[in-house]
């Protein structure tokens, strides 16, 4: 019987556990197995094999029974995941629904999820741009927050490292507070892109609209190759899953990768409860683990834990960590787990037309979806009544219409000839906001879930700096329009809850001090050194920038010190 | 009858339709629509009906009309599942209207109407500006999703236009005197 229970433990023991398969999970995976660790990843969502499962993903157009829209019934059940754009009749079984998994929300806030191996990398939108030393510097420069414990140029090797992988097309635009990385060719920009950014360019000193950068293969290299991804071909069904690989997701690259090592163990279906802490050995042991469907409780052990289970839900997997020594959270002595979460604005756009280029149009699709425009205000010096600043997307389109009216004959003959719209430009904000105190994730203290966790508890709100914001965006964007000669010129305040931007970050924040912040310059609990923390909850400040090239940069850096510092203690 | 009076007629009794007893074509006992819908309370009659309504919205002509396409199925398909409780409402209302309309205006229903006395009353309805009676919002409904199901059918984008699911090339540039709007791709942007 001992000897029973041994063995099982011993088959229950990794070198590292991975918790989450998602965009920064994937990444810790690969990372491990490459440099032959025994890596378990625990996922709580169900298996997604790349291309096997996914089920829409060659479906024509008329193939879809609701002609891509969400039935009522579902639109009513799912009032929150309903509000995000890729929610769609194609999309939507990759996304949880609400009544499924519930959290309270103290403020309004749209908790946008994906459960199942691979998480949201499966539905992303592929923007990836490094965040620059500006963003680094941010809170000690501006005074918010606390300062990093790092800086550019302990990422940027880094960087460069998982773009090779990942595989990231982009134009090297040598503008300070967007670093160049390692691109593959650009998608290009339309003449209307173009022509508005010439126009800037002429018109401004520090204004840019550059290409957008993605993670998709415009060129297969043979690193893509050795994935078994092919290059991008201009789909644009993305959110479906790509029968091609050709964009980057944890089901397309690090994890079939890592499977292939022969050292990954994936779990799915599997609940990770809490993280075990031994007081004796002060340090954290392992992981308990609840079967998602028959609830069986289940400990798996390992000398590293790496937690990548999506910002909020590591704060929430942390907070449930309770010991002894760590009565309110593992590593949290000093109570600011869950605390400083910030996001990103995305409440804002402006759309207008153009006259011009009337005898150009597109034709086929761009995966990067048009330009973009990197933060130009506070950058090199505080010029505005509002802290920090916003990026923006860039797109011009022309569609085919056709003349509603009439009926019969003539309707059908217009219906069967439609002409091509005006030039349709829009941009939209992504605005960076203040990591606050009061902005904060905590436990429910009286409601679980069906798996025993208790609810997560959100209390996220914007502030006056992001209102001040947003109407500089409108007054920037109104001026830039109108010196480029569109017209009819629209703001649109989307008036969103924070949450549906889907760059929630922070609650466990990186920092120099114990006493200030919850991780070391490392990803390391500064209390409890072998669990590492590199997705969207170290986050100290949220910069302009998408977030997941520097989840998967920082996870990376984070794996490779793991390993090297196991190995000094072999030694 | 002359466009002015046949209005008036049809607004009447537009009006008036809700308390008129459950007339004219309506027994106790109809067969119901051909697919199985949830929300709404097709009959077969109805379903007919609807058919013809399509049929007159689209024709069919040298190319498929919207009963050989099964338009009107989908027209029900999509406000079953996608449409919003008060829509569904005001559509079976004005459905109910239309066939009372031509009751009153021909002694027919809708579906036994020649096609001339369809499209002129359908074509009253086309041409009503302004916030939308049940009639109009049924005939609107229709209109719109009709169609629709018409430029999405298989038919439409395999035929009409070409729709690619792979277009491999994105030129921001392209010429439209390029566009083949004989046989259009429907990769575009
Ligand atoms: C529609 C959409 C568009 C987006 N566009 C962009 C973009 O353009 N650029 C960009 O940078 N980012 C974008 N994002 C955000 C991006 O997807 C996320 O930043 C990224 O996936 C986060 O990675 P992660 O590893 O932290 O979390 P996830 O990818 O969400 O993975 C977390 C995983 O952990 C699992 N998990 C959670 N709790 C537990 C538990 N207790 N036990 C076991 N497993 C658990 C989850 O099931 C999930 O699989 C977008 C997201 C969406 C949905
Ligand atoms: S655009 Fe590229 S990555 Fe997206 S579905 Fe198409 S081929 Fe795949």
């Amino acid at each position: 019987m001992a000897n029973l229970n041994i063995d099982s433990i011993k088959t229950r023991t990794f070198d590292a556990i991975v918790i989450g398969s998602g965009m920064s999970g994937g990444w810790a995976a690969k990372e491990f197995t490459d440099k032959g660790l025994k890596t378990l990843v625990v996922e709580r969502g169900r298996d997604v094999k790349h291309i096997k499962d996914y089920p829409t993903t060659n479906l024509y157009p008329w193939e879809f029974a609701h002609n891509g829209e969400v039935p009522q019934d579902i639109q009513k059940a799912n009032p929150i995941i309903n509000r995000c754009y890729a929610f769609k009749e194609d999309a939507m079984h990759f996304f949880v629904k609400d009544a499924e998994h519930p959290y309270v929300q103290e403020k309004p806030f749209d908790w946008i999820r994906g459960y199942q191996v691979g998480g949201k990398s499966l539905m992303w939108a592929r923007q990836t741009q490094r965040w620059s030393n500006f963003d680094f510097e941010g809170p000690a420069r501006d005074g918010f927050a606390v300062d990093w414990p790092i800086r550019y140029q302990d990422l940027a090797p880094w960087y460069s490292y998982v773009e090779k992988f990942a595989g990231i097309s982009g134009h090297a635009d040598g503008i300070p507070q967007l670093p160049d990385g390692e691109f593959l060719p650009a998608f290009p920009l339309n003449c209307v892109e173009d022509y508005f950014s010439k126009q800037i360019k002429g018109k401004y000193a520090n204004r840019h609209v550059i290409s957008a950068r993605c993670a998709h293969l415009s060129e297969q290299k043979a690193i893509h190759a050795q994935q078994g991804r092919g290059q991008c071909q201009n789909r644009t069904l993305c959110q479906r899953g790509c029968p091609f690989g050709g964009y980057f997701s944890s089901n397309s690259s690090t994890i079939p990768w890592a499977m292939r090592s022969g050292h990954l163990t994936l779990r799915s279906d599997s609940v990770v409860h809490s993280i075990l802490y031994d007081e004796q050995q002060g340090r954290a042991t392992g992981i308990r683990v609840i079967d998602a469907h028959t609830k069986a409780v289940t400990e798996y052990y390992a000398p590293i834990l790496f937690v990548n289970a999506g910002a909020l839900n590591t704060n929430l997997l942390l907070l449930n960590s309770t010991s002894r020594r760590f009565p309110q959270g593992l590593g949290n002595d000093n109570g600011l787990l869950g605390k400083f979460v910030a996001f990103h604005n995305y409440s804002a756009r402006i759309s207008a037309e153009y006259e011009g280029f009337q005898d150009l149009t597109t034709d086929g699709r761009n995966p990067a979806g048009g330009g973009y425009i990197p933060r130009f205000r506070n950058v090199f010096k505080q010029e505005t009544n509002f802290l920090r600043g916003y990026a923006a997307g860039f797109g011009a389109s022309r569609y085919f219409g056709s003349d509603s009216d009439g009926l019969g004959v003539d309707f059908k003959k217009s219906l069967e000839n439609p002409t091509l719209g005006p030039w349709q430009v829009g941009s939209h904000m992504m605005g960076e906001t203040i990591p606050k105190e009061t902005n904060y994730v905590r436990l429910d203290p009286k409601h679980k879930d069906e798996w025993g966790m208790p609810l997560l508890s959100v209390s996220v709100d914007y502030d006056d700096n992001d209102a001040k914001m947003k109407q500089d965006f409108y007054e920037q964007f109104t001026e830039m329009y109108t010196k480029a000669g569109f017209t009819n010129i629209k703001t649109i305040n989307s008036k969103q809850a924070p949450g549906l931007d889907i760059h929630e970050m922070g609650g466990v924040r990186m920092g120099h001090d114990p006493k200030t912040s919850l991780l070391n310059k490392w990803n390391q609990l500064h209390a409890c050194p072998n669990v590492y923390v590199t997705d969207g909850a170290c986050m100290t400040s949220t910069s302009t920038q998408n977030p997941s090239l520097t989840y998967m940069a920082l996870t990376a850096r984070a794996v490779d010190h793991a390993v090297q510092a196991a190995k000094r203690r072999d030694a | 009858m002359n466009r002015r009076t046949a209005l008036r007629n049809l607004a009447f009794v537009a009006g008036t339709a809700v308390v008129l007893p459950a007339c004219f074509h309506e027994t106790t006992k109809e067969a119901p629509a051909s697919i199985s819908l949830r929300h709404l309370p097709v009959s077969a009659s109805q379903e007919k009906l609807l058919a013809e309504v399509c049929e007159t919205i689209l024709p069919k002509t040298d190319t498929p009309g919207a009963k050989d396409l099964g338009l009107h199925l989908y027209v029900l398909r999509m406000l079953d599942d996608c449409g919003k409780l008060k829509d569904q409402q005001a559509f079976l209302n004005g459905m109910k209207q239309l066939d009372n309309a031509a009751h009153q205006q021909h002694n027919l229903g809708f579906a036994a109407c020649t096609p001339q006395q369809k499209l002129a009353m359908l074509r009253m309805l086309d041409q009503q500006k302004g916030s939308p009676t049940d009639l109009a919002h049924f005939y609107r409904t229709t209109k719109r999703l009709a169609a629709a199901g018409y430029t999405k059918s298989k038919y439409f984008m395999t035929q009409e236009i070409v729709y690619e699911l792979v277009p491999s090339r994105y030129n921001g540039y392209f010429p439209t005197k390029k566009l083949d709007l004989a046989r259009k791709h429907h990769g575009q942007s």
